[in-house]
């Protein structure tokens, strides 16, 4: 077994880890980040609307105090505002730092970073580079990474945080290499998670692969809490068809350039729903409407309704929606000609692992930012936060490790914990497929019940039968078997990850059937209203033996009151 | 629609060698490889396939298809099939160290950013606000926009036989930091150390890139750089001054005075409508193209003109060496000759002064007024179709096409060439790769000036490569492909014929004269 050793490790090739990394390199220190896949594989990518930052450039009146109450509200009043006070202050800087670093947002006409409306802020402050802003920006961050030659390392799982000699302190990463399938122990003054989300685990989903919760599951193994479990935002608008495509974001801009939403009979729907904002009602109540429509039986040939915008000139078309354009084109739809097929789509973890203001954890030595922490974005994540919160908490992150790191030596690593955590990985590597079950048969059943009955609309029947059924899937994990002899592969890692995705699908339905009132994300049909007598606190779970416990921990509130 | 798809299997701890595993598939038309890559795992997940974001940004999902390497996911089943054919087989990336079946391992992508020093240098500390036009932001955005799939690099011709080619991933790298305004390190001399001027402009990185960046405009961009910076290579240098000596008007330094000798053979008016524009490879290397064109004007019964001697260079190799004040200069006097003529319409032979009257032109702000470009088998095409000129007879053998990468990839000229030549011969064969996809011959970008020796290993690749077995002739519709092909075949004795589209329809019409 390979050990090796650096003063912080990070987990994920994000924004949230590339920011933390840089951070720590900055400092000086030596920093390892892992990523499971390829270090361009990510959500961070992805994202395409843009990143908030009240730089004031379009609408002058703007400032982080507005920021704050844009996010506040959007969450329902469940953020931590001591999280979401240094997110609307820090991401100026953050920003500008980017642009230091080379990278290029969009301009307005006189030369200065553009911002644009988005998410129903009430000020123009999302700053973009055209359609591909993550893109922008982990670009960046990875060239910046380049230069100071941070040592990214690819094709490493990490399965289990490695806890001190004394289970006080986080002491290092237990990681495969998936080449080989072979244990490595990064051994570490401090280690930074931030793997991200878990939308994975529904079938109809924006998200990469690698978004199945792998940092939920190791925070929980690690006796740590997660928060707002339940809350779990949905897109509207993801593609239906393709198959190789499903899921996949088609932005909100299109209905913002005029896209009228149909069912199969052709009705306007959304008349029903909201006839005054029609189409461009908030983000729930549209991707509600359209769930309804499709569970009701008038939903299209692929499972979805049409998104029409063949009234609009194509050539508008292709100027404002550039890339979507270009994507459709490149999957045999001309949007110009013919509607599109969309359906709702999960998108967003709002929960997560628990931290402070500087990123840390109950753990001593380890820290979590990005999609894998909880807290900032409440029960509903305003569109543009989430870069934000990458790039300033995996910032905090790096910073708060470094001084970790400085300040203190390696803990030796609990080698019987260590022992276990490894055995748990080969039980799975080990076992033959054709002697137990193939991970494709779980997974797919997790994401189809998670759909079901864990999703847009929620129901305290259908989760209890979602828990039975995920505890049965939980059951089967013991068979879990894969194609023996194979050295790196594709299923190991899958069937890996499925391990972790029924573990956090357990701790989203758990979470959500708690919740009995419906709040941001959360939609309950048999507790439709808000209840903030009962229900303005976070609810988080945690693993003692193999169940959840759930517990209640009160909303940080410092600024503003509901 | 039913597809055979083959796909490589390796296990390097298990097994020897690559085998290939053949599946049979229904697919749609509009699903991607990316879904037909799917339906294949999930019939057997043992498979090891690669992709992560499903929508062209991450890069991770390129394969090699039939030699040509796509992201899977970014790429319907019917270009594939229009382009590869219906039965595929599809390989891991070949630049990467395979770890199973279609998986590589990508490790060394990154260090693109290394060797192009791809983080910003900033000269100023910074201020801000900071301000950057609209016009630098968007250029530097259309070529920042890469997600490092390699999909280029592995369907570049040249970086398949030239190792140190940096290819386009490189070159688009380059080309971004110098867009930029605010980064001060000039990278030209190392673009021409990565073979800046080895690139064939061919454009078919654009043509498999998820994010369709214009490769052919960054090369230019940066040759119009070096040309500035006096880095061009001598015999560049020596070709375009051979454009710009009066005396001689083209690259290959050839005699003004035997530049009419192909139009002995023709009877062109003086006063017609219609110009014949022949270009500098149709007029002194290959003539039968140009005089066969001439010929079908005239069984047709149509009057045209020709410039002889006084017709000028079109100016691509101008515009493909960055010479673009130059090439600005060409392209005002060729227009202005058009004009004096009072022609309506401009047909010529040679996909490369189709595409500079047609489209470079315009990109160089010079606007051909009222005159309509064609190219020679648009126009047979059309004449076919209205009837006007009659297909008698077929030759009696099988036949292939060469798709020219100035009419096809850059224009969009597809099927006229096919209808014409399946008018005309007993049986049309594809060609392994086409289309969208055809392989350069290797004389693009001024490479054939530049490296012929390279310009020529490209050719023998395209048709080792991808000639059908049992054709008897490669039918072209570009005289330097032609000639190109036809020192390609020699080179390796491959008989076949290497004959223009309009010598094929010649060979097929009763002629009146
Ligand atoms: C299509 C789409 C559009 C979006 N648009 C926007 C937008 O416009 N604005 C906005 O603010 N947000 C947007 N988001 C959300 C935003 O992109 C993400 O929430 C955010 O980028 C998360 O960043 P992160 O660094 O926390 O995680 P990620 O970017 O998801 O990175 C996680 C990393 O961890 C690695 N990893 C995971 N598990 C393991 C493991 N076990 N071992 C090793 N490595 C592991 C992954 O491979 C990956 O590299 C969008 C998301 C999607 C999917
Ligand atoms: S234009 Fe052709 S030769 Fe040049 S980099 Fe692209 S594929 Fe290679
Ligand atoms: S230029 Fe295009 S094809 Fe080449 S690596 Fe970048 S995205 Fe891929
Ligand atoms: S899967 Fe990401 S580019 Fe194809």
């Amino acid at each position: 077994m390979e050990w090796v050793s650096r003063d912080v490790v990070v987990v994920g090739t994000g924004v949230a880890g590339l920011r933390a990394a840089i951070e720590a390199a900055l400092n000086g220190l030596d920093v390892v980040v892992l990523t499971k896949t390829r270090a361009t594989c990510s959500a961070s990518i992805m994202a395409e609307g843009g990143v908030n930052a009240a730089l004031a450039n379009v609408d002058k009146d703007d400032s982080w105090e507005k920021h704050f109450i844009d996010t506040v509200r959007a969450g329902a009043f469940l953020n931590d505002q001591d999280l979401v006070e240094v997110l609307c202050k820090e991401i100026v800087e953050r920003i500008y730092e980017l642009e230091e670093w080379g990278a290029m947002f969009s301009r307005t006409d006189d030369g200065l970073i553009a911002q644009r409306a988005f998410g129903k802020q009430s000020r123009r402050r999302t700053c973009y580079a055209s359609d591909r802003t993550g893109h922008e920006i982990v670009t960046t961050l990875l060239s910046v990474a380049r230069s100071l030659g941070v040592e990214i390392v690819e094709n490493r799982f990490a399965s289990d945080v490695l806890l001190s000699d004394d289970g006080a302190r986080a002491a290092g990463v237990l990681a495969w290499d998936t080449r080989a399938w072979e244990p490595e122990v990064y051994r570490s003054k401090a280690v930074i998670l931030a793997c991200g989300g878990a939308a994975q685990i529904y079938e109809v989903t924006t998200v990469p692969q690698e978004a199945t919760g792998d940092c939920y599951a190791i925070a929980l193994r690690a006796g740590l809490k997660l928060k707002d479990m339940e809350m779990v935002q949905f897109h509207p608008t993801g593609l239906a068809f393709p198959e190789s495509a499903k899921g996949i974001l088609i932005t909100e801009a299109v209905r913002g350039e005029g896209g009228i939403l149909r069912n199969a009979l052709g009705e306007r729907f959304m008349a029903r729903y909201a006839p005054q904002e029609m189409e461009l009602a908030g983000r729930d109540v549209v991707a509600r409407a359209i769930w309804r429509e499709i569970s009701e039986g008038r939903g299209t040939e692929h499972g979805g309704v049409y998104l029409d915008i063949t009234h609009v000139p194509c050539e508008r078309i292709r100027e404002r929606l550039e890339s979507t354009y270009r994507l459709l084109r490149r999957l045999g739809i001309d949007m110009c000609r013919e509607p599109i097929e969309v359906s709702p789509t999960a998108h967003y973890f709002m929960g997560g692992i628990e931290i402070d203001v500087d990123a840390s954890t109950a753990l001593k030595g380890l820290f979590a930012c990005g999609e894998a922490a909880g807290g900032v974005h409440g029960a509903n994540r305003v569109g543009g936060n989430s870069l934000a919160e990458g790039l300033v908490f995996g910032r905090r992150a790096g910073a708060s490790a470094s001084r970790v790191a400085r300040s203190s030596t390696a803990p030796s690593i609990d080698r019987e914990r260590l022992n276990i955590a490894i055995e748990r990985v080969r039980s799975v590597l080990s076992r033959s497929r054709e002697k137990g079950v193939g991970y494709e048969t779980i997974r797919k059943r997790l994401r189809s019940v998670m759909w079901r009955y864990g999703g847009v609309v929620r129901s305290g029947e259908g989760l209890r039968s979602l828990i039975k059924e995920l505890e049965s899937l939980e059951k089967s994990l013991c068979l879990l078997g894969v194609d023996q002899g194979a050295s790196f592969s594709v299923e190991a890692l899958r069937a890996l990850e499925t391990v972790n995705m029924v573990l956090v699908a357990r701790a989203v339905a758990v979470s959500a059937l708690a919740r009995e009132e419906s709040r941001g994300a959360h939609y309950r049909e048999d507790y439709p209203r808000r209840d903030d007598s009962r229900w303005l606190k976070h609810i988080t779970v945690s693993l003692r033996g193999n169940a959840i416990v759930v517990g209640f921990s009160p909303v940080r509130i410092t600024r503003v009151k509901p | 629609m039913k597809v055979r798809i083959g796909v490589e299997r390796f296990d390097p701890s298990k097994d020897e060698s690559p085998y290939v595993q053949w599946f049979e598939l229904d697919v749609e038309p509009r699903s991607t490889l990316l879904d037909a890559l799917m339906q294949i795992e999930s019939a057997d997940p043992t498979i090891s396939i690669p992709y992560s974001c499903r929508r062209g940004v991450c890069g991770s999902c390129a394969v090699l298809v039939n030699d040509v390497a796509l992201p899977a996911c970014s790429v319907t089943m019917s270009t594939v099939i229009e382009c590869l054919g219906k039965e595929i087989v599809v390989k891991p990336l070949p630049l990467f160290p395979r770890l199973k079946d279609l998986v590589v391992d990508r490790s060394r992508a990154l260090r693109v950013m290394d060797i192009t020093r791809y983080w910003i240098h900033r000269l100023e500390p910074y201020i801000p606000p900071e301000r950057v036009s609209k016009e630098d932001a968007d250029r530097v955005s259309s070529y920042r926009k890469c997600s490092l799939c390699f999909s280029c690099v592995a369907s570049c011709p040249v970086a398949s036989v030239d190792k140190r080619f940096g290819g386009p991933v490189a070159l688009r790298a380059i080309a971004e930091r110098s867009a930029d305004p605010r980064d001060a390190l000039d990278r030209v001399p190392m673009a021409v150390a990565s073979g800046l001027y080895n690139c064939l402009v061919c454009d078919t990185c654009s043509a498999v890139c998820p994010q369709e960046i214009d490769v052919g405009s960054a090369v230019v961009e940066l040759r119009s750089r070096a040309w500035k910076a006096g880095l061009a290579p001598s015999k560049i240098r020596d070709a375009l001054d051979g454009i710009l000596d009066e005396e001689y008007g083209n690259p290959l330094w050839l005699p003004r005075a035997d530049r009419n000798a192909w139009i002995e053979y023709l009877k062109p008016s003086s006063k017609a409508k219609v110009l014949l524009f022949a270009g500098c490879m149709a007029s002194y290397v290959d003539r039968e193209s140009a005089v066969a064109l001439g010929k079908i004007l005239e069984a047709c019964g149509i009057r045209y003109t020709v410039l002889g001697s006084d017709e000028l260079c079109c100016g691509m190799p101008l515009y493909l060496a960055g010479a673009l004040e130059e090439a600005r200069d060409v392209a005002r006097r060729n227009t202005e000759i058009f004009r004096k003529l009072g022609v309506e319409t401009v047909v010529t032979p040679c996909p490369s002064c189709y595409r500079m009257f047609k489209s470079l032109y315009p990109k160089l702000g010079v606007e051909l007024e009222n005159v309509e470009v064609v190219h020679a088998v648009q126009l047979v095409a059309e004449l076919i179709n209205k009837g006007v000129l009659r297909i008698d007879k077929r030759v009696d053998t099988a036949v292939t096409y060469h798709d020219p990468c100035d009419l096809g990839r850059h224009e969009g000229v597809f099927e006229e060439p096919r209808a014409v030549i399946e008018a005309c011969a007993r049986e049309f064969i594809e060609m392994r790769r086409r289309k969208m996809y055809a392989q350069c011959c290797g004389a693009g970008g001024n490479v054939r000036i530049s490296n012929p020796e390279l310009s020529i290993r490209i050719g023998v690749d395209r048709v080792r490569r991808d000639l059908p077995p049992g054709v008897t002739a490669i039918v072209h519709a570009c005289p330097t492909c032609k000639v190109q092909l036809s020192e390609a075949c020699q080179r390796v004795g491959i008989e076949v014929r290497n004959i223009s589209i309009q010598e094929l329809v010649l060979q097929c019409i009763r002629r009146s004269f």
